[in-house]
């Protein structure tokens, strides 16, 4: 009897490693094949891969992806504070009067926003802003990626704000603080490990996001631009430009994109994995 | 109390929305001096090129097809002449939306505008058949030696789109090719098919449709073509030519239609098609230029274009290619920026004079007439 219960146990546990290595298999499978072929190519540009433009069909040389590097961190650098801003005060106001209707509002939008495809999001701004504007632009790209990615951030800040305990606000109350100073030095400080989860993965999500931009930064890939009003590329685009393409030197250079797109990926999961493991209240 | 407060926000949103609308259309368009090009530089670029740096971006987008050459034009252009383009490649579709959205200064599309489109901004609108490319028929079948190039004609390639030759060794293939006619095998065809909306789609069944008298409905032309051979079951779709290409690749026994510079890069074969002179003909620079010269295409690049498709595709001559598909550049011909004008009448005479000997694998550069037509819209685009 008590034999057949440690084989029950051992079979359970195959059962479920074999699951588990089945379930992970295609993510250790994606991370290998995209480093694999991409950090030869990096390797090979040496660090030309992060100052030239990109290739043309018929160059020998590697190329870089300057125009798009450049492009994606001045996206990101435009749409993440707007992001973290907005999604940071709206979720306090939500956490703080949950009866209010101008919370149950902003509580309703942005959960909608993120059921909305993001090519929609894109097609949005390109009528709004672009045709406007009369030209694509950073700043587009940016509003159409604080749209994506606000739901994401608003999600994140008030699932952290609603896990502090109530006791929390019972005591500063009790101690005759007000509401403000109770968010600023009580809620904040108990959440600030959640708070670097909530930027980094919304820094994330911007990073990635490909469909957002179709219609609205431009894709200017002949040199690295710096301006706010005129058009720019980014990562994400060009690896969905070139990898379709016949030639040979452009899907190198989308292989290296993706590469380190991925790399910023890991180290941001990490991050996070690292941030999350030491929460304490 | 409840509903009042709503109520004010409802206004507050819109309110801001409307100011932040107003603000940006009311703001420049994009950050553009004006001081660089004077009077006098224009006076002069009719003799010589003025070394001016143009402060200008020319943005264009569309076709798909063109980007890989525009990609080599703009890097070669932007090093001889200083002058910045971008292009975006969103199909033909959505770069013809942009263009007459204003938001960009050029579109390439690969159908040109349609008769009730040129009539619309008849006079104000350019366009030029600037570049060609064709489609190849690609074929994966064992048993065909390599260096055999398969021949096939208009009406059998209809009947294996529409089902009714079913084998490869079906006699009509057989008597195509009668050298390597006992080495047919006696498996299934399996037709590839684009599932996206396409030109290459639109071209094959134009030619279907012309080359077979109609015999292949003219409701079966189109970007996207619902394939009678679907029913059968043999056939697979796929997206765009590189899935094509790779199903192909892959699977034995399958037949497709993909741009001509998959074909090359991915070793293919490819087969030879009867054009309308009764010659099996292969895509090659020349076969292709000869269906260019042959159609008759108009004199003026304010004319209608919208049957040149058509007239290229089974073109008359002996060595015409006949699935070839010309690629259209429309341009406006007012531009409210002077430095823009400039700059973009720059590009064009440029890919009339030096582009055009820059020509990547798969496009082919058009003949004497369709360079005239280039210099001659570069002549008439005027600030």
């Amino acid at each position: 009897m008590y034999k057949w219960r440690k084989a029950k146990d051992r079979i359970f546990f195959a059962v479920i490693l074999i699951l588990s290595i089945i379930a992970i298999t295609p993510i250790i499978h994606l991370i290998v094949v995209t480093l694999a072929n991409g950090l030869s190519v990096i390797l090979r540009a040496g660090p030309s891969f992060f100052t030239s433009i990109p290739p043309t069909p018929t160059s020998k040389e590697v190329g870089g992806i300057a125009p798009s590097l450049v492009g994606s961190l001045m996206l990101t650098a435009l749409a993440l504070p707007i992001t973290i801003v907005i999604a940071l005060f709206s979720s306090i106001m939500v956490n703080e009067f949950p009866r209010n209707p101008l919370s149950i509002a902003v509580d309703v939008v942005a959960k909608s926003l993120a059921s909305i495809p993001t090519i929609a999001v894109s097609m949005v701004v390109y009528l709004l802003i672009v045709v406007p504007m009369r030209t694509f632009s950073t700043l587009a790209g940016a509003v159409a990626l604080t749209i994506v990615s606000l739901p994401y951030a608003y999600t994140y800040f008030s699932t952290y704000l609603r896990s502090v305990p109530e006791i929390y606000r019972e005591a500063a109350y009790s101690i005759a603080m007000s509401r403000w100073e109770t968010i600023i030095r009580i809620f904040l400080p108990i959440i600030r490990r959640g708070f670097l989860v909530a930027v980094l993965m919304t820094m994330a999500r911007i990073l990635g996001e490909t469909a957002a931009l179709l219609f609205t930064v431009g894709r200017y890939r002949i040199g690295v631009s710096t301006s706010i009003l005129g058009p720019t590329d980014a990562l994400p685009l060009l690896i969905f430009d070139y990898i379709l393409t016949p030639y040979r030197n452009f899907q190198e250079i989308a292989w290296g994109a993706a590469a380190l797109l991925l790399l910023a990926y890991l180290i941001i999961f990490i991050a996070t994995k690292l941030a999350v493991r030491e929460v304490k209240l | 109390m409840n509903r009042k407060a709503l109520v004010t926000i409802i206004i507050a949103i819109i309110v801001v929305a409307v100011l932040s609308y107003l603000f940006i259309k009311t703001a420049p368009p994009s950050a553009s001096p004006q001081t660089t090009m004077t009077q006098t530089t224009r006076t002069t670029i009719t003799t010589q090129t003025p070394q001016t740096t143009y402060n200008v971006i020319i943005q264009g987008a569309g076709s798909s097809l063109v980007y890989p050459q525009l990609n080599e034009w703009i890097q070669l252009f932007y090093s001889q002449k200083g002058i910045k383009v971008s292009y975006q490649s969103v199909g033909s579709g959505a770069g013809l939306s942009m263009f007459f959205q204003n938001v960009t200064d050029f579109a390439c599309s690969d159908p040109p505008l349609s008769r009730d489109m040129w009539l619309k901004y008849n006079g104000s609108v350019l366009q030029i058949p600037w570049l060609a490319g064709a489609v190849a028929i690609v074929y994966n079948v064992p048993e065909i030696p390599s260096n055999y190039i398969l021949k096939l004609d208009g009406s059998v390639l209809a009947d294996i789109y529409k089902g009714s030759i079913v084998y490869w060794d079906d006699p009509r293939i057989k008597s195509l090719n009668t050298d390597i006619a006992n080495k047919l095998p006696h498996e299934e065809i399996r037709p590839v098919y684009r599932t996206d909306a396409s030109g290459t789609t639109e071209v094959f069944t134009t030619f279907l449709y012309k080359s077979t008298n109609g015999s292949w409905p003219k409701d079966l032309v189109g970007k996207t073509v619902n394939w009678p051979v679907i029913s059968s079951g043999r056939s697979v779709g796929s997206k765009g030519s590189e899935g094509v290409t790779q199903i192909v690749m892959q699977t034995q026994y399958t037949i497709g239609y993909v741009e001509w510079s998959y074909a090359i890069l991915n070793n293919l074969p490819v087969a030879a098609i009867k054009n309308a002179a009764g010659v099996f003909v292969t895509p090659s620079n020349s076969s292709i230029i000869a269906s260019l010269e042959k159609a008759t295409l108009p004199q003026s690049p304010l004319s209608d274009f919208s049957e040149d498709a058509y007239q290229i595709v089974y073109a008359p001559g002996e060595n015409s290619y006949p699935i070839t598909a010309p690629t259209h550049i429309i341009l406006w011909r007012k531009y409210g920026d002077s430095t823009k004008a400039l700059a973009i009448k720059e590009f064009l005479k440029w890919v009339a004079e030096e582009g055009y000997k820059h020509i990547i694998q798969g496009y082919v550069a058009p003949p004497e007439n369709i360079r005239n037509l280039l210099i001659g819209a570069a002549n008439i685009i005027s600030s």
